[in-house]
């Protein structure tokens, strides 16, 4: 059975390179016959990675453990969700899987685009091909996880602690999704350069998948926010490890990329800037991924050495050359069609927010390679903490939530400063208002949370006004009523205010961040049985914890359970019972520290049993207040909804109903 | 000298030597919170990527119960600090320091953004000098993007034309 999902995924990995090559040869040579080939290829190679990530799934079901994978990342008493996600628990699982989804969104896209995009498509073939031929190589190469072990265990290692959550079913692909949909553009992109298209039909081709792409990074990132904090016990959620960092990067070229095309389709500027950055991003992508699977920087993600760094490091290589020769080849022929107007317009907005995304990047990047730059110049790996990239990123943050606000404010070619100094009028006066609320009647006197806020409350501002100036135009010339009107503001115009949902859904998020990195207390107490703790904050309140004693959890499987009942009051008032607990795995020897909150829109209330002595006479407890937490996943489900709405499919000309009334008699409205 | 005002320089001498000593002992309450305090500014020697204040192996009990010894004897946090990095190497600290080769930890950052700051104002200035005899009045150009409905006039007759055409209305 194992041999013949190796034997599947070895004949996908012969396809990929068939599909590949015979794609180029056939666009080059014109030949159609060819092309449709290679498709076919492409088809097949996605049909058999499906038969092997079955059979993986089956050996890993069943408990197979003579297969090297299934012994490293299950064992029997694991439950069977457990089993079904360690396909992606370890290295070459993982690696079969990111190929699957990869090859899944290749053929996803011949699909969708075959009868459009003649000239490109045979291209697009060929960049999605070389890349998944490239991961499919590693798996049958260097990493295959169905290899098998030369005696029979009884029992497998099981998966690592750490991943025994219900994050594991959701944050992985999730991920994974968000990187390889990356491709999409890219390939297009390529496809684009190498013929000779001067145009954005690449963009208009792949802009929903990069819409989708990042909003399934977007979701990836938050998850494994949501992950870290609900399980690792340390009480925040992001902690600026190599492996978050190598996720949050490509993110960080992606955003400005997913904006500045929109320059492009308008005014058929920025061209070489944005095949730059999409280069980039999905370079990037690629770097993050070898980051994390290389061992090269030590993080609590890193999967083991393995022998796949030097084989990414080539593939970079390869394909950053490939797409940078093409580039400067293609130069002259990217010329923009248009010039910027004036300074001030928002052409130069965006301009500067894809700067400061940029200068992000740059930031983030830096101090995660720092330490492999220090050793190789200095014989000595410097630790960058979470302060480096704290005090060089909020800065710019904050001029990123700024430049949200003032994009929509600003028109695009000239601006006229008079005109538009009413526009910003109300947006500051709602600012200024907000920080003197906040600072007088809330009591949040920490500045750099104040200054945070008052963006955060002008870019609010400028972003309802925008539904509210839409919703009023079409009730003063359609006569709908203001809820219908801002309906059909999001059915007329889904990029758009799809979009500003979207930004809605970020200053959710910001929100979350500035309530608690600049308000989070903690504390750690020892108590004795019947002790209490009380842990308070200037604008939440006073908690107060009693310890009632430890007692033994149920142990479902190989874990002993040791759980501690604390009470809580909340400004004396009684509001229940945490109970934060210890998981210790007997396998690996590994306890878990997991905690027990008690969450509001307000805030979390965020315990963990750090140790106890004896039968737990005394115990100790590390308790945290983390206010406004909570926004940051209500702003993740934002994202969600800003961009269905976004990449909605809008009705094709002629199909579209009349539905609309207009107000001036005798005035037919076509049919569009 | 009469026995009052001995007793007063008595109970005087005797809150002299006192105050030292009640400045110096720790609440025991918030001990815990102190140490972790410093703890936070260390990583864990042995784990990758944890915080000494986060860590529960024993290496880090014993380490946090260095810092509790440190701070007893009075020192300052920045002296702590610089206890365990000088027997241990810089890569204990969270925040590397700003000297020698960690100064260009911080510095590249800064110098990009700086020289990508120059640069767009050199390319947008040069792109808009190419066009300054254009027409002034760009009101409503045919080049906007296809969402676009000129913001920046506030419920004026300019701004609802803008949009009944893209309503498909006019």
């Amino acid at each position: 059975m194992p041999h013949v999902g190796y034997v599947a995924t070895t004949l996908a990995f012969a396809l990929a390179v068939y599909a590949f090559v015979v794609s180029a040869v056939g666009a080059w040579r014109r030949t159609p016959e060819l092309v449709t080939s290679a498709r076919n290829a492409a088809f097949g190679v996605t049909g058999l990675l499906t038969i092997a990530i079955i059979i993986i799934e089956y050996l890993l079901i069943y408990g197979h453990y003579q297969t090297k994978y299934v012994f490293e990342v299950s064992n029997r008493a694991a439950p069977l969700f457990y089993r079904i996600t360690a396909l992606w628990g370890g290295q070459d699982g993982s690696l079969l899987f990111w190929s699957w989804l990869m090859s899944i969104f290749a053929t996803l896209v011949l699909l969708r685009k075959w009868g459009s995009m003649r000239i490109m498509i045979p291209y697009v073939i060929t960049v999605t091909q070389a890349t998944v031929a490239f991961f499919i190589g590693l798996v049958v190469f260097v990493a295959n996880p169905f290899a098998q072990l030369d005696f029979f265990p009884a029992d497998g290692t099981g998966l690592n602690p750490l991943l025994r959550h219900w994050g594991m079913i959701i944050h992985p692909p999730v991920l994974y999704i968000g990187f390889v949909a990356f491709l999409v553009p890219y390939a297009f992109a390529i496809a684009a350069l190498i013929t000779h298209q001067s145009g954005d039909l690449w963009i208009r081709a792949t802009r929903r998948w990069t819409l989708i792409a990042w909003l399934f990074l977007s979701l990836g990132l938050l998850l494994g926010g949501w992950w870290a904090y609900d399980v690792l016990g340390w009480g925040g959620y992001w902690g600026w490890d190599p492996v978050e960092n190598a996720s949050l990067i490509p993110w960080l070229v992606g955003t400005p990329f997913l904006h500045s095309v929109m320059m492009q389709e308008g005014r058929g500027m920025l061209k070489r800037w944005n095949m730059a950055l999409i280069i980039l991003t999905f370079s990037l992508v690629i770097e993050g991924t070898f980051l994390t699977r290389s061992g090269v920087i030590s993080s609590v993600h890193t999967f083991a050495q393995s022998a796949v760094g030097p084989l990414f490091l080539g593939f970079i290589a390869v394909m950053f050359m490939v797409s940078f020769y093409l580039f400067v080849s293609r130069w002259n022929e990217l010329r923009s069609e248009n010039e910027l107007d004036s300074f001030f317009s928002r052409e130069s907005v965006f301009l500067l927010n894809n700067l400061i995304f940029l200068g992000l990047a740059m930031a983030v990047w830096w101090g995660t390679h720092f330490p492999l730059f220090s050793e190789a110049l200095i014989g000595e790996r410097i630790v960058v903490g979470p302060p480096f990239f704290e005090k060089t990123t909020a800065p710019m943050w904050l001029v990123v939530i700024f430049l949200m606000g003032v994009a929509p404010l600003v028109p695009w070619r000239r601006a006229n400063l008079q005109k538009i100094a009413r526009s910003f009028l109300w947006p500051i006066v709602f600012a200024l208002v907000t920080v003197v609320v906040l600072y007088f009647l809330i009591g949040i006197k920490i500045w750099g949370a104040l200054v945070g806020f008052g963006f955060v409350a002008f870019t609010l501002a400028v972003t309802l006004i925008e539904y509210w100036r839409g919703a009023n135009a079409r009730h003063r010339t359609q006569g709908e009523s203001y809820p219908v009107a801002l309906w059909r503001l999001f059915g007329r115009n889904r990029r758009r205010y799809g979009g500003y949902f979207i930004h809605i859904g970020v200053i959710l998020v910001a929100i979350g961040v500035i309530g608690s990195r600049f308000y989070q207390v903690e504390t750690q107490r020892n108590l004795a049985v019947g002790e209490s703790m009380s842990i308070s904050s200037d604008v939440i309140g006073t908690y107060e914890l009693t310890y009632h004693g430890l007692r033994d959890g149920e142990s479902p499987d190989d874990r002993i359970i040791t759980e501690a009942i604390m009470s809580v009051t909340y400004n004396g008032r009684d509001v229940g019972t945490l109970i934060p607990n210890r998981e210790f795995f007997v396998v690996q020897q590994q306890p878990m520290t997991i905690p027990d909150k008690r969450s509001t829109l307000a805030d979390d209330l965020y315990v963990i049993l750090a140790g106890w002595e004896g039968q737990g006479e005394t115990a100790s407890f590390k308790a945290y207040i983390n206010p406004l937490v909570n926004w940051l996943w209500i702003g993740g489900f934002v994202f969600i909804i800003g961009t269905v709405i976004a990449a909605w499919p809008t009705p094709q000309p002629g199909r579209e109903r009349v539905t609309a009334k207009s107000k001036t008699p005798g005035v037919t409205v076509p049919a569009k | 000298m009469t026995y009052k005002n001995l007793l007063f320089v008595l109970i005087a001498v005797i809150t002299l030597f006192a105050v030292p000593q009640l400045a110096l002992a720790q609440d025991p309450d918030t001990k815990l919170d102190r140490i972790n305090e410093v703890a936070e500014g260390l990583n864990c020697p042995t784990c990758t990527g944890i915080n000494l204040s986060d860590c529960r192996t024993l290496t880090c009990e014993q380490w946090r119960d260095k810092i509790s010894d440190l701070l007893d004897e009075g020192y300052s946090d920045q002296e702590i600090l610089d206890y365990f990095s000088t027997r241990y190497g810089v890569q204990v600290l969270q925040e590397p320091p700003r000297s020698g080769f960690t100064m260009w930890l911080w510095f590249l950052p800064l110098a990009a953004l700086a020289i990508g700051g120059g640069w767009l104002a050199y390319v947008i200035r040069g792109w808009s000098e190419a066009d300054d005899d254009e027409d002034e009045e760009a009101e409503l150009p045919d080049v906007e993007p296809e969402d676009d409905t000129s913001p920046g006039r506030d419920g004026s007759d300019d701004y609802l034309s803008q949009v009944e055409k893209d309503l498909d209305l006019v």
